[in-house]
């Protein structure tokens, strides 16, 4: 499909580029997602501000779909267009703007990539409350939009929960700012202000309700000394204890960093490494942890963190950092320590979040999803949050040969996890077909989208809408 | 030629890599990233100067070969403009997770294009050239070894061969002038190729996509060298360095940049630099991060460190380096090679004026290149405010007295 000239609608808005070659199309058909790509006819790439209120307007007045994307890294299919539909591709919009030591906070535009963000704050001896794990490619504006988490889960939840205001284009090409800098005089300081959250609102939604070109995010002081330990706990049910204690005991304060490990993995990386290990006393589960701050603190924290394990059946389990946890977290290489099963095969990730006492549920879940496909390796992992946790299942395929079979399993495997009460953490369109299930919360957003969208121009079928 | 007949060359050509196209994440490392512990600070040179459109990325290389395995009818012209504006310089290979190799696949792509005839006319010029006159900028032959004129230090059976390279020879002959002569001061007398004997090492041809034609300059030089009695061979060219190492030489003859035979000699205490008089370096030196030589896409010598070496070597005689932010492995190119200055002049020059920018960012007041080919493209795109380049052992010559230690 080809569109009538984009570019004279769009022209002497601040340089947007029009791309309507097939090839570089290709590049906007997917995230990293396993959720299916479309083909778009046409890409902005903008450059401005005043490139996206033109572009979003420009689709309005041509009632065409318009899908918002920076780096595409995300894995719940966010960004992967319809066929025909216009792509905004904001990763021109990088600019740091201001970090305001005064404030404590950095005004950012949305594709700045953690990598460099961090890079900006640590000159200034800072660090962002929450950095999810996509890696030193991942923009903060993808992680917003549909939500991220990882390092400082623990201490500080969600992405959004360090979010402090927004500034939106809205799917009629109306610019808003949320929170205290709703006021321009104000600016961006607090973002419970005014009246209601409406930076919420735009937290996860993956571009259906708007475009998001600034953001006000939280900056901490970053922490001085790090350490890492892990404990073993006899099965998942103690380890869901565990973790709640732990969280209700604000034990967390100091932890930037947990992830829950089950019995294969556990298994397979003690065993590779250390094949002389006593294979029966291998724990069932395990939690690593990346704890920082003074060293006083952590040593003090660590000592109650052990004894708290001590009453749940846990103890360290030192060889599992040893051999892996240690290096994981010094390195930050996420990516690229899992690249011996990327070069292998390809990745399906579903992410969801549960509280604690599912935690036993979610790993049958993923063994059950063992014994029925076996043509795949599953996988599954937790990251700890300040409350709840988060839940990563993963199965390795051949996109090759099993495309249809492994969409056909996670699309089973989704439906298996929202029955147990796990629910989507980055929706996109992985999750899209469920979405019914989440009753009149769903038919809310949905009405929301119509009266903010009323030509239903943003990213159409994303988070089912 | 039949469009069926293109698109299958072109498949067969994906084929090989087939692996990598269906292992490609989309993680977009590989288009922009920033990882200040490892020294990334972005990426892709074409993306940033010539065309920011996924198209030109190697995740968008990736994806076109994938899309016409899978029988998609993509624009041919597209897809030379796109697979002709790559630099190849690896950094989407060195990025990459996976350990996809994005530039390899664009090498094939191009050889199967050239194959078919559908070279653009800039590239096709190149390999015109390197074919009729054995260099890419179609120099008379016989003026290969003018440079060298009236220079001391060269005899016809000097043990050691010094191939200067193309670039050296003919757009950076004060780096082959200073290098000969920093020789002669070591005691290391050279031979030259006779011009009519003298080749192209093939790499300016494999990196454009004329292999076979590559293959058959590498194959005549390697046979000139294994004539010339010699035996140890150096050479100032970078792109030489890895073209010749990939070749059987005859005798168990191995080529070694000049660096390497400099920096062991020093480190064996057999050779010592004393500051000239009068030309005392001042400021601080950038020591260039060339592709060929810093990136393990481009085999034994891309991995063998060069620049922290050359960093390590300037520092022991007394200068004050300046280090990027971008770790040499990870450097973004400054677009000298694989057709880039040709193909697209104004994106060649922009991405020559972004690397002498890092720099200058960086404290450097002078930049110092093992790799003339860099030299010459820099040097063309020079801004003024930007500090100038160096050859290495033009700099080391101007101003420093190589001498040998006698034991």
């Amino acid at each position: 499909m080809k569109l009538a000239p984009l570019e004279s609608e769009l022209a002497g808005h601040g340089g947007a580029a029009v791309l309507e070659d097939k090839v570089d199309l290709l590049g906007y058909r997917r995230d990293t997602s396993i959720a299916p790509g479309g083909n778009p006819a046409a890409a902005v790439i903008a450059r401005s501000v005043d490139d996206v209120v033109a572009a979003v307007v420009t689709a309005n007045r041509r009632k065409l779909p318009l899908y918002v994307r920076a780096a595409g890294s995300t894995y719940a299919g966010g960004a992967n267009p319809c066929d025909g539909a216009i792509v905004l591709d904001v990763s021109a919009l990088n600019r740091i703007l201001k970090v305001d030591e005064d404030r404590g906070l950095v005004l950012i535009e949305p594709s700045v990539t953690y990598g460099a963000l961090l890079a900006e704050l640590g000159r200034h001896g800072l660090t962002l409350g929450v950095v999810p794990l996509t890696g030193a490619a991942g923009t903060v504006g993808g992680a917003i939009a549909s939500h991220g988490l990882g390092t400082g889960s623990p201490r500080y939840q969600s992405t959004g929960d360090e979010v402090a205001g927004l500034e939106i284009v809205l799917p009629t090409g109306e610019l808003m700012r949320t929170g205290s800098a709703a006021l321009a005089e104000a600016g961006f300081f607090a973002r419970y202000a005014v009246g209601p959250d409406l930076t919420g609102m735009f937290l996860g939604a993956s571009g259906c309700l708007g475009v998001i070109t600034r953001i006000a995010l939280w900056v901490h002081p970053k922490p001085e000394y790090q350490e890492t330990f892990a404990l073993g706990f006899p099965d998942y049910e103690s380890g869901a204890r565990f973790i709640s204690a732990l969280q209700l005991k604000d034990l967390t304060h100091n932890l930037w960093y947990g992830a829950g490990y089950e019995d294969k993995a556990i298994e397979a990386r003690v065993m590779a490494a250390r094949p002389q290990f006593d294979r029966p006393t291998l724990p069932r589960f395990c939690l690593a942890l990346d704890a920082r701050g003074t060293s006083e603190e952590v040593a003090h924290d660590r000592a109650r963190i052990l004894a708290e394990s001590g009453r749940f059946g846990g103890a360290e389990f030192a060889v599992f950092d040893e051999i892996f946890f240690a290096k994981l977290r010094r390195d930050n290489s996420f990516w690229y320590s899992y690249a011996g099963y990327f070069g292998r095969s390809m990745c399906a990730l579903l992410m969801c979040s549960m509280a604690n006492e599912n935690i036993p549920r979610f790993f049958s879940v993923i063994e059950r999803h063992r014994r029925a496909y076996p043509q795949f390796i599953w996988a599954g992992g937790l990251v700890l949050c300040r409350r709840g946790v988060h839940g990563a299942t993963i199965a390795f395929y051949d996109e090759r040969e099993q495309w249809d079979e492994i969409r056909a399993a996670c699309d089973r495997c989704c439906r298996d996890l929202l029955s147990i009460g796990c629910v989507p953490y980055k929706s996109g369109r992985v999750w899209a077909p469920m979405m019914d299930q989440f009753g009149r919360y769903h038919t809310t957003v949905a009405k929301l989208k119509k009266t903010l969208d009323p030509n239903g121009i943003m990213s159409p079928q994303i988070l089912g809408l | 030629m039949a469009q069926g007949e293109i698109k299958t060359a072109l498949i067969q050509a994906a084929e090989p890599l087939v692996e990598n196209l269906y292992h490609c994440l989309r993680c977009n490392y590989c288009v922009e990233m920033h990882w200040e512990e490892r020294g990334i600070q972005h990426v892709c040179p074409t993306l940033a100067h010539h065309n920011p459109a996924p198209g030109y990325s190697g995740k968008g290389y990736l994806a076109a070969a994938r899309a016409m395995l899978e029988g998609e009818e993509l624009p041919i012209n597209s897809l030379i403009e796109r697979f002709f504006n790559c630099t190849t310089c690896g950094n989407c290979e060195e990025v990459c997770p996976v350990g996809l190799q994005p530039a390899h696949l664009v090498k094939r792509m191009r050889s199967a294009m050239v194959a078919q005839g559908l070279a653009p006319e800039p590239i096709a010029a190149i390999g015109a050239n390197v074919i009729e006159h054995h260099n890419p900028g179609a120099a008379p032959l016989e003026t290969r070894n003018r440079w060298a004129q009236g220079l001391d230090g060269i005899a016809a059976d000097a043990a050691t061969l010094y191939l200067p390279g193309c670039a050296a020879s003919y757009d950076a002959p004060s780096e082959a002038r200073a290098t000969v002569s920093v020789l002669h001061q070591i005691g290391v007398p050279i031979r030259l190729l006779p011009p009519e004997q003298a080749r192209c090492c093939g790499a300016p041809l494999s990196e454009i996509g004329f292999a076979a034609e590559a293959e058959t300059e590498r194959h005549a030089l390697s046979a000139a060298i294994a004539r010339s009695g010699c035996r140890g061979v150096v050479t100032s060219g970078a792109e030489c360095l890895e073209s010749l190492a990939a070749a059987q030489l005859a005798n168990g003859l191995t080529v070694v940049h000049v660096f390497d035979l400099i920096e062991r000699a020093a480190a064996e205490g057999r050779i010592g630099f004393e500051p000239k008089a009068g030309v005392a370096v001042t400021g601080t030196v950038g020591v260039l991060d060339s592709c060929h030589l810093s990136k393990k896409s481009h085999g034994v010598a891309g991995a063998a460190h060069y620049p922290q070496r050359i960093r390590a070597l300037l520092t022991r005689l007394g200068c004050k380096t300046a280090i990027p932010a971008d770790d040499a492995n990870y450097a973004v190119c400054c677009g000298a090679a694989a057709g880039m200055p040709q193909m697209s002049p104004q994106s060649a020059a922009r991405m020559a004026e972004g690397k002498l920018e890092s720099f200058a960012r960086a404290g450097a007041t002078v930049i110092l290149s093992a790799g003339p080919l860099c030299t010459a493209h820099l040097r063309r795109s020079q801004v003024t405010t930007l500090p100038p380049v160096m050859g290495l052992f033009e700099f080391i010559d101007t101003h420093f007295r190589p001498r040998p230690i006698s034991s």
